[in-house]
């Protein structure tokens, strides 16, 4: 990128001192919500399959306990 | 064969040979006049997965390291290059403005959390529900509790604000999450003051003894071209 600001530079940027498993816990989540809930929407809404499920995006913590869940209940069912 | 598009840039912006996206496919220019959008063909819309969503952002990326661009949220697929140009043409005038808000500009991304363990507020339980006077006076707490705790993130939101003065061109502000961040922010940033403005963002983590910031970025401008 012009100007020296490198965008591939994603890491989670603070003080050492600070907990470095919230960090990457928090880098992935700024992640997921801006692409999938930001940006430019050219199509109106979207359902978005997670998991092999449909899901209407709407919000976050919604999608992330989702696919936590479904993960659980997958592997359970793997198992079974 | 249908098209799954990633970003609009500027005419001049094409992808770069050789660049993959969502599983693997090609990353191809469609004239959507009068801008170009990226794009790869898809049959079908893809789903969801973080892989996906990180090949996503990675196109993303490398189109804003080519030039302004318009980030596209993820699962935003067409039955056609001709129905994408319709579409983004029905939009000109908002993208056109957008496009203006985030030339030159990158975005980053400010989580507000306390430095203590997270005070539970405590649930609604089965001792509130013995009378109907314990169970309202319950969600009364609950609500209290909330409340204050946007009203941190907002506090913290314009601290941060008057600290950074010019250099958060335009920000955007959530609070309400109801796990352990008070406020999530983001902030458009002029490429030639991001030094000055990482330089403020650690002088304020440094300033404040109950509060951590988590700074991620820089990132393409998704939070400000909605």
């Amino acid at each position: 990128m012009s100007e020296g600001v490198e965008m591939e530079r994603r890491a989670t940027e603070s003080p050492p001192e600070h907990d470095a498993k919230l960090h990457e816990h928090v880098a992935l989540v700024d992640l997921v919500d801006r692409v999938l809930d930001r940006g430019v929407c050219v199509t109106g809404d979207v359902v978005v399959s997670v998991a092999g499920i449909d899901l209407l995006y709407v919000g976050l913590r919604v999608l992330l306990g989702s696919v936590e869940t479904l993960e659980g209940v997958r592997s359970r069912e793997s198992e079974a | 064969m249908g098209v799954y598009v990633y970003c609009l840039a500027e005419p001049d912006a094409r992808p770069p040979d050789g660049l993959r996206g969502v599983d693997d496919s090609s990353v191809v220019a469609c004239a959507v006049d009068p801008f170009i959008a990226w794009c790869s063909a898809f049959e079908d819309p893809p789903s969801a997965s973080v892989e996906r969503i990180r090949r996503h952002n990675a196109v993303v990326e490398a189109a804003a390291s080519a030039g302004a661009t318009l980030p596209v949220r993820f699962g935003q697929w067409l039955e056609s290059a001709a129905a994408l140009a319709h579409s983004v043409r029905a939009g000109r005038e908002a993208h056109e403005a957008a496009f203006r808000r985030v030339a030159g500009a990158v975005e980053f991304a400010v989580s507000v959390v306390p430095r203590s363990p997270r005070r539970r507020v405590a649930p609604v339980g089965d001792a509130d529900r013995r009378s109907g006077r314990a169970y309202m006076e319950a969600l009364v707490r609950r609500a209290a509790a909330e409340r204050t705790k946007a009203s941190r993130g907002e506090d913290a939101a314009a601290a941060i604000r008057s600290a950074l003065g010019p250099l958060a061109r335009d920000e955007r502000v959530t609070t309400g999450d109801d796990g352990r961040v008070l406020a999530r922010i983001a902030h458009l940033v002029r490429r030639g003051d991001v030094d000055a403005y990482r330089r403020t963002l650690y002088a304020c983590m440094g300033d404040s003894p109950r509060l951590q910031l988590l700074l991620t970025g820089p990132w393409p401008p998704y939070s400000f071209v909605g």
